[in-house]
């Protein structure tokens, strides 16, 4: 069954009951013929007596004075906020895209997996929002020369390194010059015996077949007569930092 | 509707403080008004009528920096943010849901009748179930004339009706709540 007030006839005209529900409304005194609806009216009010609800994080977070309330901006007396919501989620979708676009990029510059052109304008980027370094390759003269107070220990008083001692497991440490405990008897190159003489002990020195790309054994070449350039390279090629241009 | 102060007479000062967004302000807007929001939700067969609540305050905090107007004026403002996104909701859902029945609240037990507290349970089942099965458009009248206390001029600008069309729902709907009261034993 549902409720339906459709035929006025069997009640109280309708002006009278107009003034009825004002008073019922109102919570007025009304006839005793309708302290029933008087009471409907009480209880449905009675509907809203119980406690407020436990406020969600975000109302909350609003209530505490945590999360900021807009502004008032012109003079219109309310602005629907749905009528933005539109608008300003596209903006934020396309910033979101972007930004993330942006991220992989550096991601990959900052990984090393981008050309050296790409790279050089991501470590840019990078560098101009970003203190941090990524790793220039034109270091400094004095690299390395110069210790910090942390690494000696001065600053913590542990015992740290002066700079000078390296490690017998350190790559590299025969090849130092102070390094007195590792430090070969002969210096490299020194041993009388030449690179081209170790170049014939190893297979390819005796495998005609193993012959360079570019040469053909007898000396000529295609066209490659500078013994001072890899194989297969044009001479002049190479660029200054030494780096091989690709041939086209 | 004149009369109705849920403030104590210091909506003015509580507005202002809100709006410079004393935490002592905006918790007493809420205080005041969300138990009676909630009770409209859930007449209304709200699916989450408390987290709506929070739903529909987070829109009026958010905006009250922009509300000018008395008590009257802002619970009209609240009950309309609060009936929009009713409206949101059951759209969100699809279809309203069923609250209990006539029939079903008659059968509600009540271990001993003389019970005031018992009596006056099965009335509010009563009550709720009474305006489940109001029309739609007389549901909304009659809940935001008695819960939300709003005149009809306030329901007829909160729902898009005129005021004679309010005032038609209103008279259509009370009619009817009275002739299921004198037809029916009703435990008010």
């Amino acid at each position: 069954m549902t409720l339906r007030g459709d035929d006025d006839g069997d009640m109280t005209p309708t002006l009278e009951f107009d003034d009825l529900i004002d008073a019922v409304v109102k919570g007025d005194p009304v006839p005793e013929a309708h302290i029933a609806l008087a009471t409907f009216a009480q209880r449905v009010r009675a509907l809203g007596d119980g406690p407020a609800p436990t406020p969600t994080p975000e109302l909350a977070a609003l209530l505490a004075g945590r999360s900021g309330l807009e502004r008032p901006q012109g003079n219109g007396r309310l602005a629907p906020a749905a009528r933005r919501r539109g608008p300003l989620r596209r903006v934020v979708r396309l910033g979101l895209g972007a930004s993330l676009a942006a991220a992989g990029v550096a991601g990959a510059g900052a990984a090393g997996m981008l050309p050296a052109a790409a790279n050089n304008a991501v470590r840019g980027a990078i560098d101009a929002v970003s203190p941090v370094d990524i790793g220039r390759q034109d270091h400094p003269a004095n690299h390395g020369s110069v210790i910090s107070t942390d690494a000696k220990g001065d600053s913590d008083g542990e015992p740290g390194v002066d700079g000078r001692a390296v490690a017998e497991s350190a790559p590299g440490a025969a090849h130092r010059a102070d390094g007195a405990p590792a430090k070969p008897d002969t210096p490299p190159g020194e041993t009388g015996v030449t690179g081209q003489d170790r170049a014939a002990e190893t297979p390819a020195g005796t495998d005609p077949s193993a012959t360079a790309p570019g040469r053909n054994g007898n000396g000529s070449t295609n066209g490659n007569d500078d013994p001072g350039s890899p194989p297969g390279q044009q001479p002049g090629s190479a660029r200054p930092d030494g780096r091989a241009v690709a041939g086209g | 509707m004149a009369g109705v102060d849920r403030f104590d007479g210091e909506f003015a000062a509580v507005l202002e403080a809100a709006q410079s967004g004393a935490p002592w302000a905006l918790e007493r807007m809420f205080a005041a008004l969300a138990p009676v929001v909630t009770g409209y939700l859930r007449s209304q067969g709200a699916q989450e009528p408390e987290d709506l609540t929070s739903e529909v305050f987070v829109a009026v905090l958010r905006n009250v920096v922009r509300f000018t107007g008395d008590e009257a004026g802002f619970r009209s403002w609240v009950f309309t943010i609060a009936h929009r996104r009713l409206l949101d909701e059951r759209r969100a859902h699809g279809r309203r849901p069923l609250l209990t029945g006539l029939d079903d609240a008659y059968r509600v037990p009540a271990p001993n009748e003389v019970e005031t507290e018992a009596a006056r349970h099965l009335g509010t089942e009563w009550v709720r179930a009474a305006c489940d099965r109001l029309a739609p458009d007389q549901r909304d009248v009659l809940l935001l004339r008695l819960l939300g206390s709003l005149t009809v001029e306030e329901v007829a600008a909160a729902l898009g009706k005129s005021a004679g069309a309010v005032k038609a729902l209103q008279r259509r709907g009370f009619r009817a709540i009275a002739r299921a009261m004198a037809q029916e034993e009703v435990p008010l």
